[in-house]
């Protein structure tokens, strides 16, 4: 049997394979369709220190090769978090990654402080894996972009989180800055364990009947199969560039997909639309994985974290 | 897939073979619906369950898009993973101790499924209004309905009461004679707001199955947010696709197309 464990910060991972934010609720919601803990982890939808609705609808919009998605950070806010979703991710047996997002540095600063008082609460045993920034949703005005945007801005904020939470650290970039090896390696200077990359890409599609945006905010994050390719390309020259790990995301529907990703460079990886389609998605992909890692003669999926053969 | 039977008019029948070990529990209540996968889709289709039994699923859907035109292409012994059975179902949202005398079903297109499974489900003298464009639906309808006795409305005139349901839900609410006291509805958009406007016009409580967008079917890609009467937002297929009229907000953004909580594409 070929070995599925990868290293990934200070943590082990049983498998490569997580599920990525906002595509597994706060994981109660996917627990009766498929084993988490047979997974590498999961990351929770965003958490931000209020309670948000989210944007109005149409939040989805379905394209030949993708999904165009509107949801705008809908959660029920850091208190609610804390009382009626931890106490069960910390029992359901698979690392928990919180995503966190917001406003302001304030914003993000409030979440993670919070969380790492309730940390200093936790047994040893259910602490979380760690905290994902997402700053780099597409869909609110502020959604935590303005930071993912420019090194300036991304070093101040994970400075200012690296001072309140010690757990691990990870940064959820977006593919749409000019280079994204500057911001992997300000991220990493200003204290991240790990990035995530990538987040959804600005997307469009129009009804051509009513000659509306099929999404309510005209513009929308573009996900699925459409955006692996770029997604790939992301992950291979942050994780050149960077001696931090890196998760990769984009399009990963199939076992092949998660070995691509793995030799570009990422450490493990998030399935997320992948799941909307087949909630066990991801839990079938450790299979496929494992087959082709037997095909091929693999001894351990660590083994192929950046081994690609780059012309 | 067992059989998916053209009715006419892009209406199909779709049976479809149970296999040992269905993802969720075996039964399903009124209302609630299946999501089947669509090879190269990123979302599964949601369909209103018509009728199941140990051995097969039953829907009644009508083609509109690329996922329902794939549905109605398969063949017998194709492979069709259906996550179901999923939201709330008429029955959630009901007091307890109705009766079935105290109800009127209003249906409309392929609509009419989920009301066809509550009666008979739930049998007894509940009254069935179903609506159609025209004798195609109409007779589609009546292969669907099993033992329902419906009174018709066609808009073309061929089969019933020339017109839409609406009118005659209106005839069957002037009548004398013992009144509803509770209306069940599943159609497209406008009927059920037309519909909902005169449950309230005579004070009468009303359900709607609503036909929303839809994405995952099972709460985690938080994309069939519904504005609900009191500001808040509620998940069509969590919270719904039942809801009771006063529940949700009137006006709901002009894209949604087609009937019943069933496929939009």
């Amino acid at each position: 049997m070929s070995d599925l464990h990868v290293a990934f910060a200070s943590l082990e991972l049983r498998n490569p394979l997580t599920l990525a934010s906002g595509t597994c609720g706060f994981g109660r919601e996917v627990a009766d369709l498929l084993p988490l803990h047979e997974l590498g982890g999961l990351f929770t939808k965003a958490v931000t220190p209020e309670a948000r609705q989210g944007n109005a609808m149409p939040r989805l919009a379905e394209t030949a090769h993708g999904l165009l998605n509107s949801i705008g950070l809908a959660n029920p806010g850091l208190d609610a978090f804390v009382a009626d979703k931890l106490p069960w991710l910390r029992g359901c047996g698979c690392p928990v990654f919180v995503n966190v997002a917001g406003r302001t540095a304030e914003d993000y600063e409030r979440v993670c402080r919070r969380l790492q008082e309730e940390e200093s609460r936790a047994g040893s045993a259910t602490r979380l894996a760690g905290i994902e920034l997402n700053v780099s949703c597409p869909n609110v005005k502020e959604g935590g972009i303005s930071f993912g945007a420019r090194p300036g801005p991304l070093t101040a904020l994970v400075e200012r989180v690296r001072g309140c939470w010690s757990g691990p650290l990870f940064v959820k970039l977006t593919p749409q800055v000019a280079d994204v090896a500057e911001m992997a390696r300000a991220a990493e200077a200003a204290g991240a364990d790990g990035l995530t990359l990538i987040n959804t890409i600005p997307g469009m599609a129009i009804d051509l009947k009513t000659r509306r945006p099929r999404t309510i905010t005209n513009t929308s994050g573009y996900s699925g199969p459409a955006i692996k390719p770029v997604a790939l390309a992301q992950v291979w020259q942050a994780a050149r560039a960077v001696k931090v790990p890196v998760i990769g995301i984009g399009g990963i529907q199939h076992g092949r997909d998660v070995a691509e990703f793995l030799l570009a460079g990422a450490s493990a990886v998030q399935v997320g639309t992948a799941s909307f389609a087949e909630p066990a998605r991801a839990r079938h992909m450790v299979d496929e994985l494992q087959a082709w890692m037997e095909e091929e003669g693999v001894a351990s999926a660590a083994e192929l974290v950046g081994a690609v053969r780059p012309w | 897939m067992r059989e998916c039977r053209p009715l006419g008019a892009e209406l199909f029948h779709v049976l479809l073979d149970r296999e040992a070990g269905d993802a969720l529990s075996p039964a399903f209540a009124a209302g609630q619906f299946a999501q089947l996968a669509v090879p190269g889709h990123s979302l599964p289709r949601p369909l209103s369950i018509l009728r199941c039994s140990s051995t097969v699923l039953e829907f009644f859907i009508r083609r509109v898009g690329s996922g329902t035109d794939w549905l109605c292409g398969c063949k017998a012994g194709d492979l069709i993973p259906v996550l179901w059975p999923l939201g709330k179902s008429f029955v959630d949202q009901l007091p307890p101790g109705v009766e079935s005398e105290e109800l009127l079903l209003v249906g409309g297109g392929v609509g009419v499924a989920p009301l066809i499974a509550f009666h008979e489900q739930w049998p007894g003298k509940s009254r069935l209004l179903f609506g159609h464009r025209d004798a195609v639906g109409a007779e589609a309808c009546a292969l669907m309905q099993g033992a329902c006795q419906p009174e018709i409305s066609t808009e073309d005139g061929s089969v019933g009461l020339h017109g839409r349901v609406t009118d005659l839900l209106s005839a069957v609410l002037a009548e004398e004679a013992p009144m509803p006291r509770r209306i069940l509805c599943c159609g497209p958009e406008a009927m059920m707001e037309a519909v909902a406007a005169l449950a309230a016009r005579h004070a009468l409580p009303c359900l709607l199955s609503l036909e929303t967008l839809m994405g995952c079917g099972i709460g985690i890609c938080v994309g069939c947010a519904v504005p609900m009467a009191d500001g808040t937002m509620a998940l069509a297929c969590q919270a719904g696709p039942v809801f009771s009229a006063e529940q949700v907000v009137a006006s709901r953004p002009p894209t949604q197309t087609c009937s019943c909580v069933g496929a939009k594409a």
